[in-house]
């Protein structure tokens, strides 16, 4: 097991490399100088090549990474070109928000994902699983800057509920909490009744109905247990998304959070900030990605880890 | 059952780890303590209908939105960017030395009175004796030829301080500003950003940085705090030299989707949208929210290639001259709100010749068919480049249409501000037209000298779209430097003329800007140019 877990850390070295690069090259890449960006319009020729310069642009895009990269392994993720800030300490001072509204809409996903899946799984074509489908078809069809404004609309402004943006007290993270889950609560039912039923036409499920099982202890002892596997690696990527997924909630609600500093930092190009929050996901998701593995191994004593 | 226990133990682990951050984010917002009470106070007033709080106590806060987060507020910073967003807070921790008011007049500030010599190259400026820094140090004119001499010499200071050479200090409260050459709107370039005159002693003691980080000014409203990617606050300075302001604080908070600004100010969650969306604005109908407009600083000219593709041909770019419906375009964009674009030179900017007084090409769907047929263009692809998720995509979609039904193989490519740079401002020039609207902080002609002077445009490393020529080169040189009134308005017309007659392009509009606030807010006047509100102007 420990043997597992070191293997599968260092699998993750290539895999940040490889994610790292290949951002780092399609920032280079990208059109427009962040010299004359920085700068502005005003800014003379002689003045572009000395920031060009002075931000090392000049030497070959591999040259740049390597040196970036080996700031990165001392701890070292650089200022902010544009406002000259330090990236991680910006990082840190945001990722909080970013992380409670990601746990929070997790948390709804899980905890009203996965009850209205076994439900419906158990009503199957009751009026619960014909609700929980027409929901669910209305809530993964509806884009978030959408869900969001209307909600804003409806429970900020017409109810008073809730306040419409900011990131004072969590109060503030109700609305896009359920914004960001609404997308994938949807599916998450979907998801749970789908392999819940599946589970459910197995044989040892039959043996047990034929034996006398009570129906809740067939649920709850044969069918979740095994139908729960998707389910667990469907949350586990969702975690990983936290951060793409909160790029338009985190824009409507005006929470400053990690994934708006990211963005904001594409389009005026300021290559150090997109990296240094690129390399904390890359390794957060790797690591999500390691504790999914594991859970499977928890949930179901017929994966072995590492043989 | 064990296995079960252990399930159980994930889940309710999950609930622990989001309680946590629950903690966590509490304590880290503590910073915008004012932020929070500035807001919970605003709605209260909302809910009793009106300015007074609870207990009848007359609210004293503010809270303003702005579309991009506020970069420097050191004003005259040499290495960091800048944006429009914080000009705003500039302006009211710092004060320039002549304040514009809302009708681009000029009022005393920090200059008491002002003299300019005859040949127009020296400018007396008579300061204030009574005006302190926040932090207690005397305002005097070492500290204006200190500010003078490092914005009047960086680049981005000399595209508004214009021909500035150096500030002679004459006595504690005198200053003389010698130019190198005349320039008509020195004077509104000294009620802008590069005049916010900065402490010298403080400046050179702490350096640039950590002014930036704590600024010091001479302005109605202290530099509280600021919150990144959230909110700037700011706090009443109560020994302001023009008095107390009314309004104690003011929270500035980066609110980047229009229709979420709307909300809020709505809902009382924000009380003032500087830069508001007048679509929005005239789909509104809320009793508690008033709104104004007033002609921006900015103007959405069409700007043909002219060194490449099509646009070389000038059949072809009368056609297009001709070809364009503006008044379409204004009313799908700007619902018809924005004033119809004949000359580079927004109303309101001196140094606008009269109207009559400068050519003026109608739309004619017609007669850009006859040039069309007169031009050698032969179907190729004419693309015009914008910028992506602006009112200007929208424009140019509306001209797209417009053009196709002429007969050109018209495509819009809208892209990012970064590539549209890259490709118009300083790249390869692979494009037929651009639309971008840009702004004249001086708020004059001289705008002109920047689109189409060689000295501005022919500069190494931008792209040359062949609009100079040494006979406009000396139009707009003239006219800079021309201290007549009338003359300078003729060399204007004339220079007009001359870019009319070329096509270069084809001005489609000059923009608005709309100001949104609570009713209940007094002394809101929409300005021409976003940065010049000032806060203690205002009160509940």
């Amino acid at each position: 097991m420990v043997k597992y877990i070191i293997k599968r850390i260092l699998m993750l070295i290539p895999v940040i490399f490889g994610i790292t690069l290949f951002i780092y090259v399609i920032m280079s890449l990208a059109p427009g100088d962040p010299a004359t960006l920085i700068l502005g319009p005003d800014a003379t020729y002689e003045e572009i090549l000395a920031k060009r310069e002075e931000l090392g642009l000049n030497d070959p895009i591999l040259v740049r990474y390597f040196k970036y990269m080996a700031g990165v392994l001392h701890g070292d993720f650089g200022i902010s070109w544009y406002n000259e800030y330090d990236v991680m300490g910006e990082f840190l001072n945001r990722i909080p928000n970013t992380l409670l509204l990601g746990l929070l809409s997790n948390a709804i996903v899980i905890l009203v994902g996965i009850p209205l899946g076994i439900i419906a799984a158990v009503k199957q074509n009751g009026v619960i699983d014909y609700c929980t489908l027409v929901l669910a078809m209305l809530f993964s069809s509806m884009p978030a800057f959408w869900f969001g404004l209307m909600a804003q609309i409806f429970f900020c402004l017409n109810l008073g509920w809730f306040p419409a943006t900011g990131a004072e007290s969590l109060k503030h993270f109700i609305l896009p909490a359920v914004t960001l889950a609404s997308a994938s609560l949807a599916g998450q039912v979907r998801l749970t009744r789908t392999s819940m039923l599946e589970v459910n036409k197995l044989d040892y499920v039959r043996t047990a109905r034929a034996k006398g099982c009570s129906e809740s202890r067939i649920v709850i002892r044969h069918v979740l247990r095994n139908g729960l596997l998707p389910v667990v690696t469907s949350i586990g990527a969702h975690i990983a998304t936290i951060v793409g997924g909160a790029i338009v909630t985190e824009s409507v609600f005006a929470i400053p959070g990690v994934a708006s500093l990211m963005i904001n930092a594409v389009k005026i190009r300021d290559v150090p900030v997109v990296m240094g929050v690129i390399v904390v996901i890359s390794v957060f998701v790797g690591v999500v990605n390691l504790l999914v593995d594991l859970l499977y191994a928890v949930i179901d004593p017929r994966v072995k880890l590492g043989s | 059952m064990k296995k079960k226990v252990l399930l159980a133990g994930v889940l309710s682990a999950c609930m622990i780890l989001s309680l946590a951050g629950c903690g966590s984010g509490g304590s880290d917002t503590g910073t915008t303590a004012a932020a929070a009470g500035g807001q919970t106070e605003a709605q209260a007033s909302d809910d009793g209908g009106g300015a007074e709080a609870e207990g009848g106590e007359t609210k004293d806060s503010v809270v303003v939105a702005c579309a991009a987060e506020p970069n420097a507020f050191y004003p005259i910073h040499t290495s960091l960017g800048t944006n429009m967003d914080e000009v705003p807070i500039l302006h009211n921790v710092y004060e320039s030395l002549i304040k514009l008011g809302p009708d681009n007049t000029h009022e005393p500030l920090l200059a008491e009175s002002w003299e300019i010599s005859d040949d127009g190259c020296t400018y007396t400026l008579y300061l204030r004796d009574d005006v302190y820094f926040h932090n207690g140090d005397h305002m005097t004119a070492a500290d204006v030829e200190y500010t003078l001499d490092i914005a009047g010499h960086s680049s981005a200071g000399l595209a508004q301080l214009a021909n500035y050479e150096d500030t002679e200090v004459i006595d504690d409260y005198t200053v003389a500003i010698h130019l190198s050459a005349p320039y008509g709107p020195f004077l509104n370039a000294l009620c802008g950003r590069y005049a916010l005159i900065v402490d010298k002693a403080l400046a050179e003691e702490i350096g640039e940085d950590a002014y930036n980080e704590a600024p010091v000014g001479t302005g109605p409203y202290k530099f509280v705090s600021y919150t990144s990617g959230d909110s700037v606050v700011l706090e009443a300075n109560e020994d302001y030299w023009g008095g107390a302001p009314s309004i104690k604080h003011v929270t500035f908070r980066v609110m980047t989707d229009t229709n979420t600004q709307m909300v809020s100010l709505e809902n009382g969650d924000v009380d003032v949208l500087i830069n508001a969306n007048i679509s929005s604005l005239t789909r509104l109908n809320n009793e508690n929210i008033k709104w104004d407009t007033k002609d921006a600083s900015s103007i959405d000219n069409l700007k043909i290639n002219c060194s490449k593709g099509p646009g070389t041909d000038i059949n072809f770019r009368k056609a297009i001259q001709c070809g364009i419906n503006k008044e379409d375009v204004n009313l799908g964009v700007y619902e018809g709100m924005a004033t119809l674009g004949d000359i580079q030179i927004a109303p309101g900017f001196s140094g606008r010749p009269d109207p009559g007084t400068y050519k003026v090409v109608e739309y004619d769907p017609e007669k850009a068919k006859e040039y069309l047929a007169a031009s050698n263009y032969n179907g190729e692809e004419f693309k015009i480049v914008t910028v992506s998720g602006t009112r200007d995509e929208s424009a140019a979609q509306i001209i797209q249409g417009q053009l196709i039904e002429l007969g050109i193989n018209c495509t819009v490519s809208a892209v990012d501000s970064a590539s549209y740079a890259a490709t118009v401002d300083n790249g390869t020039g692979e494009f037929g037209a651009a639309l971008r609207f840009s702004g004249v902080s001086v708020l004059d002609a001289d705008g002109l000298f920047y689109q189409y002077h060689s000295d501005s445009v022919l500069t190494p490393g931008k792209y040359d779209a062949g609009v100079t020529t040494p006979e406009l080169d000396e139009l707009l040189m003239a006219a800079r430097v021309e201290q007549d009134e009338d003359t300078r308005k003729d060399l204007y017309a004339q220079a007009c003329d001359y870019i009319t007659d070329n096509a270069y392009g084809c001005t489609i509009y000059y923009e608005v800007n709309a100001v949104a606030y609570n009713a209940a807010l007094n002394g809101v006047v929409p300005r021409s140019l976003t940065g010049l509100y000032f806060f203690n102007d205002w009160n509940w």
